[in-house]
């Protein structure tokens, strides 16, 4: 079994280390929502540990069949993607159904400001 | 030159300050008392006798009912009851829901709020004990379900209560003083702190990463145990998926909160 270089770790380490800061300071500048920056944060933190843990890594690249640790990394980042495609694509779902009650009201109380304006212009 | 009636007035609210204190609530300055609602068809009845009660006693008390996007009848009977009333075209949840009714508030003067839910779980006389609390100078009081040690006006579970007991030992810690029930919607605050909640609340309700952040504010917070009801009719706004996620939230709201605070004080210093 193949293990991933000290230097690999390494870096995809850091990568992760950034990438949890980057979350935290997005959340920090209201620019993503927590739950949002949660996953994101949970994943960094998993990736962490699978790519610091041989045993973790060489289990997971077992557990899908394959040979090389990157194997293993790739089912992971697939999976995570997938995850993060339905959760983003639920979440359009219910805002397209809240914009469109959004619009909905929108358009009844303009109706009713010129009801109203056109009274009082009578 | 002010006229007359005006001098009084101000001579009157001087006299007050001088002799209560800063905070005291005078004759003048009305309370708003903010009242989420969410499917609450069966409890608002209930409620308005006794919000109606304790206005009879407590006559600077106003209401604002914040409607959000109820699919039962509740506008309905707010409307029958002609309640002050606003609605959400969608539905943003409780802390949104808060947001909209102090919103209202400080675009129409008032200095003082009151938040209590709108499914009977916060009986409207304990205002009183609220609002002396309130008097004796905190910016902001919680009512807290809970009364000696952890024990609770009404039963908890087991698990909700260890939560609980843990975030409040949590919060504790970080602020410096004992405050044991971090997730009590039943508060009474002043427009300071209404313009801080604008900006803090972020999640779906309150929890002790708003307490932290408050405390980290320079708000002088307080706490006063209350009589509260478990939730008997209507549809809670907090479903069990959110109470499953809602530990590892709070925690990571916590971590998270130091960073917040700088970009809150910068906002409200810009305010």
């Amino acid at each position: 079994m193949l293990e991933l270089s000290t230097s690999a770790k390494i870096a995809l380490d850091i990568l992760s280390v950034v990438g949890i800061v980057f979350i935290v300071f997005l959340i920090i500048r209201d620019r993503l929502k927590m739950e949002l920056g949660l996953l994101w944060i949970v994943a960094f933190i998993v990736s962490l540990v699978v790519v610091s843990s041989t045993t973790v890594l060489t289990q997971l690249t077992n557990l899908v069949g394959g040979i090389y640790p990157t194997a293993g990394l790739s089912v992971l980042a697939f999976g995570f993607i997938f995850l993060l495609l339905i959760i983003f694509t639920t979440h359009l779902t219910i805002l397209h159904g809240k914009i469109k009650n959004l619009s909905q009201y929108i358009s009844s109380l303009e109706k009713r400001v010129r009801e109203v304006e056109r009274e009082d212009q009578d | 030159m002010l006229a007359k009636p005006c001098r009084l007035l101000i001579y009157l609210k001087l006299l007050a300050n001088l002799t209560y204190g800063a905070q005291h609530i005078s004759f003048m300055e009305k309370i708003l008392i903010v009242v989420p609602c969410y499917n609450e068809e069966e409890s608002l009845p209930g409620l308005l006798t006794d919000l109606r009660s304790i206005r009879n006693e407590l006559n600077h008390l106003d209401f604002l009912f914040v409607n959000d996007c109820s699919s039962d009848n509740t506008e309905k009977v707010l409307a029958r009851e002609k309640l002050p009333y606003v609605n959400h075209p969608i539905n943003m949840g409780y802390n949104a829901a808060i947001q909209t009714g102090v919103r209202n508030g400080l675009d129409a003067g008032y200095e003082n709020f009151i938040i209590l839910d709108g499914d009977g779980q916060h009986p409207p006389i304990e205002i009183k004990k609220l609002i002396h609390a309130y008097e004796k100078g905190a910016d902001i009081v919680i009512g807290s379900r809970f009364k000696d040690g952890f024990d609770s006006t009404y039963e908890i579970s087991a698990i909700r209560k260890a939560g609980m007991m843990f975030f409040s030992f949590l919060t504790s810690i970080l602020i410096g003083a004992k405050i044991k029930d971090t997730t009590s919607g039943y508060q009474i605050f002043n427009d300071r702190v209404a313009r801080a909640l604008l900006l803090i609340y972020e999640g779906q309700f309150p929890d002790a990463e708003v307490i932290f952040l408050l405390n980290l504010l320079k708000f002088r917070i307080a706490e006063v145990p209350v009589e509260m009801k478990r939730r008997e009719m209507g549809e809670s706004m907090f479903s069990s998926l959110a109470s499953l996620y809602y530990p590892f939230r709070v925690v990571s709201g916590l971590m998270i909160a130091f960073g917040r605070y700088f970009v809150i004080k910068g906002k409200l210093a810009n305010a």
